[in-house]
């Protein structure tokens, strides 16, 4: 009787067979003693039947309605609120969200956002250029300011927060000459946040958009990390 | 007759001081009234009843732990304590109920504690043996002999730091008396002059050796004269005689007179601890019964009724009665307390949350300033002292020296003496002054100078400054900073070239930095001087000559948020301090043959930002841990395992680790190349964690079979750590003759600039005749002639930064 033969593989390794339906037992392994690793998944043929794998805590949301002819995808994802509300107390400071939302909003889009377009929940828009070298506080005062400021030129991306609960957020205008918009709804005090990035797909890459995503998630759910 | 007359094990010892009494007869000493006399009296009978009570209770099991009674001592705490405000503070000892009552706790929250109960007076975290209480100034009974007298120093140089005339006092057994913090906290506050009385409780035994069997000088109070400090014995159990001598040290206390030494000559007439027998294998009955005799509430008693009239047997009665009330209540109290919830267990270990806000703030983005370390560092403390003016700085010739790396010039100039306060080569004793200082309103810094120092100070760190927030509940904290030169440079030797940031990260409370770059040696030294905990700043010696841009308005780096150094998708290398320079070498190496490392510098070991390490790891799917620690029980294995629980399905291959070897640090710099890491190994290991195999450290010493040879490189000659150097300048025309060279200094200083040349070329010079001068961060060095012939040609002119062994020109012979 033949024992079991255990096959080696890298944790990681294992980690994409499973992603990606794919038999480990088919693999050759080229690391120490047979190790199945990363790079040996590469080549390997995907099985036939696999089953679709949903994306983690990320689904494309339906295109939008009613749109001018641009390819314009969405992406959504839902952040955990709690350590960027614990952050703010932390801080001592009295600071909403926004503040943070838009700091790392422009953290994520980097080269995509040269300006900031926020617009506000009671209408109208301030305009912050330059936001990736200002701090929550000198933003927070930008958006809390009257006076409708003269676009810096440069890429512009458009930020809004929605303060409603129970809704989530599936599609969203880009207006006219912007190709990148985050939509956050969550109302104050809120533990949970749904943030929805449209784009224009000829401008920006479905992935790239996706990554702005992740990006933006990542920074709101470790908020240490805006500060450097 | 003298009590060590009646023990006949012990030979009586000769007295050189005369012990002083309260004078017989009808008079009362100034200052005291009746009333206050009954007050005397019934303080020590709540002292009494309280602790019978509780050995009652201890019997029975109630009170969880050890339990070390007061009976027989109460006129000296009583005695001292009737001098004493609520906001002065007293340390006591592991015999410390009757101090913490005395001092003015209320016996219902002290049984509370006893019994481990939630309302105690530390929410049952403490305990007996660590009775806090911020309300009525109790510093902590403690654990630890002679640990308490040096926080009782530093608690009256922060109340003089503060303006106030508050004084520290601190309670000990005769046996701390032969205990180093003894010798270095007397010491250290009869130079301060620090507003302190040091009261001995001398009951003739340390546990169970007798005194006059530790010590051939007994005569406790004659010490003081070591010190150059007064000192005086008094009648322990004459309460009257206690007020009296207490009286003219606190006087001189807060008169700014100095420090006085107490030595109370007294007798515990219960065993060591409840359990204890009362006589032992190291006293007599006889002399028990003999010392019962000299009771001091009997001693008391007699002379309110017989001497001074002030009372009558029925009114003392009535005392008595009413004490018994009050403790009665005080065991119903801890009695009806509930439980300590379960769930609170890991509160107040560290401040919550752990960043002070103002480090969580990001100051609007200034303009830098390309600066050296130890300027950066010494102007983030500058900031800090202006700011805070109840900042001090305790070190070893950090005061009018400017400290021996030259990292605190100029500090001394302008904060002044009773804040750059030099201190003797005491680390015990000034770092529990610290300690003390800081949890009583001011903050320090304790400047140990280097890494391997620390150890000198360890239990202090260790046992009280990191355990204070815990043991009292979260009254109180020592936010203080103990900053050192740590790790390898240039052959520092054994006792000069550690890191040892492992071993302090393994204490809960201690919060340890080891920053990389000037910019967040002072961020992080300034968030240190505004958090709660005690912080151990480890800054590379390695590092001290390196410059770096620093920005130049308000600048904080939180706790526990690694920095990316270099960004790359196929390794990740983790490190800290001056290793995080060898691995951005390694990485540029490991570039060149197509690898593309990641660079985390951890900047804080605790806090540690795992988190920061499994996003990294997500993406490249390959770790090296690069640490200057020993690796057994260290920062790889702490890292690794962390990944392990956060990141397993993002590995493709083992976390690899490398460290320094597990030896000490010889001087020969052959020998030292080969322990310590360089760019060459990290590369070697980094192939290593890309290959699948990473290298496997020896540091085990296992009998078994010796694990594969790690594919680590042979060190290289051409590889030694040094810190960044600038390039000479490019010699005018090199002559012929005898070089003049800047010679080599100290281990921290890499460069000097050329003040002046004083002679000219062509001159005729003599050998050893000073031709030039050099100023370096730390001194203006005078360079000789090598030989005898004339001077010429100069290769660098004044004004030019010249590195250490650089030529400056030569001498014609």
């Amino acid at each position: 009787m033949n024992a079991p033969v255990r096959t080696l593989a890298s944790p990681y390794a294992r980690k994409l067979a499973r992603e990606r339906g794919i038999a480990l037992a088919r693999v050759t392994g080229s690391g120490p003693n047979g190790r199945i690793v990363a790079e040996d998944l590469m080549a390997a043929p995907e099985a036939a039947p696999t089953a679709p794998i949903p994306a983690p805590a990320m689904a494309a949301a339906p295109a939008p309605a009613v749109v001018a002819a641009r390819p314009i995808s969405a992406f959504a994802a839902t952040l955990d609120l709690t350590p960027l509300s614990a952050f703010i107390a932390a801080s001592g400071s009295e600071l909403s969200i926004d503040a943070f939302l838009v700091k790392a909003a422009a953290r994520a889009a980097g080269a995509e956002a040269e300006a900031i377009r926020w617009i506000k929940p009671e209408g109208g828009a301030v305009t912050i250029a330059r936001p990736l070298a200002l701090a929550p506080t000198e933003i927070a005062r930008q958006i809390g300011g009257d006076a409708e400021t003269a676009s810096p030129g440069g890429k512009v991306m458009v930020v809004s927060r929605l303060a409603a609960k129970g809704v989530r957020p599936v599609a969203g205008s880009l207006p006219a000459g912007i190709d990148l918009r985050v939509l956050v709804v969550a109302s104050d005090g809120s533990e949970t946040a749904e943030a929805l990035v449209v784009h224009d797909a000829d401008a920006i890459t479905e992935t790239e958009a996706g990554e702005i995503l992740t990006g933006f998630r990542d920074l709101l759910e470790a908020p240490l990390r805006l500060l450097v | 007759m003298s009590a060590q007359v009646m023990n006949p094990a012990i030979r009586a010892p000769e007295i050189h001081n005369p012990v002083f009494r309260s004078a017989a007869g009808r008079t009362l000493p100034a200052g005291l009234s009746a009333a206050a006399l009954l007050e005397l009296y019934e303080r020590m009978v709540l002292l009494r009843r309280f602790e019978s009570v509780a050995q009652t209770a201890c019997r029975k099991g109630e009170t969880p732990g050890f339990l070390h009674l007061y009976i027989g001592e109460e006129a000296t705490a009583v005695g001292v304590c009737a001098h004493l405000r609520p906001t002065d503070w007293i340390t006591s000892t592991h015999r410390g109920h009757g101090h913490a009552l005395a001092k003015g706790m209320d016996p219902d929250i002290l049984m509370a504690e006893l019994f481990g109960k939630r309302d105690g007076c530390c929410g049952g975290r403490g305990g007996t043996m660590h009775l806090y209480d911020r309300k009525t100034g109790l510093f902590g009974t403690n654990g630890i002999v002679a640990a308490g007298i040096s926080h009782a120093v530093g608690a009256g140089m922060s109340a003089r730091a503060q303006g106030k005339d508050g004084v520290g006092v601190a309670f000990f057994g005769d046996g701390a008396t032969n205990h180093g913090g003894f010798h270095e906290s007397l010491n250290f506050a009869g130079i301060q002059k620090a507003p302190a009385v040091l009261v001995c409780e001398n009951n003739l035994y340390a546990t169970a050796t007798p005194l006059a069997s530790a010590t051939l000088n007994p005569e406790i109070a004659t010490r003081a004269a070591a010190y150059g400090i007064p000192g005086v014995a008094v009648d322990g159990n004459d309460v009257i005689a206690v007020w009296q001598v207490m009286a003219e040290a606190t006087a001189r206390a807060r008169s700014g007179q100095g420090p006085t030494l107490i030595e109370a000559k007294t007798y515990r007439t219960v065993g060591h601890h409840e359990g204890d027998p009362v006589t032992g294998t190291y006293r007599t009955q006889a002399e028990v019964d003999e010392w019962a005799k000299r009771d001091p509430i009997q001693m008391l008693r007699t002379r309110l009724l017989e001497d001074f009239g002030a009372a009558s047997a029925d009114e003392l009665g009535a005392i008595d009665a009413k004490i018994d009330g009050i403790v009665a209540q005080s065991l119903e109290f801890a009695r009806n307390s509930p439980e300590p919830d379960p769930a609170t267990t890991a509160l107040h270990v560290y401040a919550e949350p752990i960043n002070p806000a103002d480090a969580l703030v990001q100051a609007a983005p200034t303009a830098t300033v390309t600066q050296g370390w130890l300027d950066a560092v010494r102007d983030g403390i500058a900031e800090e002292m202006r700011r805070n003016p109840h900042l001090l700085y305790f070190g070893e010739g950090t005061g009018e020296r400017g400290g021996t790396f030259a990292h605190t010039k100029n500090l001394w100039t302008e904060f002044g003496p009773n804040r750059m306060v030099d201190t003797p080569i005491s680390e015990q004793g000034f770092t529990g002054a610290a300690i003390g200082a800081s949890a009583t309103g001011s903050r320090t810094i304790a400047d140990l100078m280097f890494a391997d120092f620390v150890f000198e100070a360890a239990g202090q760190i260790v046992l009280q400054a990191a355990k204070l927030r815990y043991m009292s509940n979260g009254q109180m904290n020592a936010p203080m900073v103990v900053r050192v030169g740590s790790g390898a440079v240039r052959s520092a030797g054994p006792h000069h070239s550690g890191t040892y940031h492992p071993s302090w990260a393994n204490i809960p409370g201690l919060i340890v930095c080891m920053p990389a770059t000037p910019a967040d040696a002072k961020g992080l030294m300034k968030t240190a001087l505004r958090a709660g905990d005690p912080v151990i700043m480890l800054e590379p010696k390695a590092l001290f000559a390196s410059k770096g841009e620093v920005p130049t308005g308000e600048h904080l780096v939180p706790f526990g948020l690694a920095r990316i150094a270099r960004e790359g998708g196929d390794i990740t290398i983790v490190s800290a301090g001056q290793l995080v320079h060898r691995a951005l070498e390694a990485a540029e190496k490991l570039a060149a043959e197509g690898i593309s490392a990641e660079v985390i510098d951890l900047r804080t070991i605790m806090p540690l930002d795992v988190g920061t390490v499994a996003k990294s790891v997500a993406k490249t799917h390959r770790l090296l841990v690069v640490d200057e620690g020993w690796g057994a029980f260290g920062v790889g294995a702490e890292v690794a395992q962390a990944m392990n629980e956060l990141a397993f399905d993002d590995l493709d291959a083992p976390v690899g680790r490398l460290h320094t070897d597990a030896q000490p640090h010889p001087l020969a710099p052959a020998l030292e190349r080969a322990m310590l890491v360089d760019a060459v190994k990290i590369v070697a290991a980094a192939k290593g964690v890309l290959g699948g195999q990473p290298p496997v450290p020896k540091h085990w010493r296992y009998l078994g079979r010796q694990a594969a040879p790690a594919p680590v490189a042979a060190p290289a000659a051409t590889t030694m750590p040094a810190p960044v150097a600038p390039a000479p300048a490019a010699p005018a025309a090199a002559g012929d003759g005898e070089p003049i060279t800047m010679p080599f200094g100290d281990l921290t200083i890499s460069e000097g600039t050329i003040v002046g040349w004083l002679k000219k070329e062509g001159d005729a010079v003599k050998a050893g005749e000073i031709v030039a001068e050099i100023e370096t961060d730390k001194a203006v060095v005078e360079i000789e002639a090598p030989v005898d012939g004339i001077l010429g040609p100069i290769e660098q002119p004044k004004g030019t930064v010249v590195p250490m062994g650089g030529r400056i020109g030569s001498v014609r012979t």
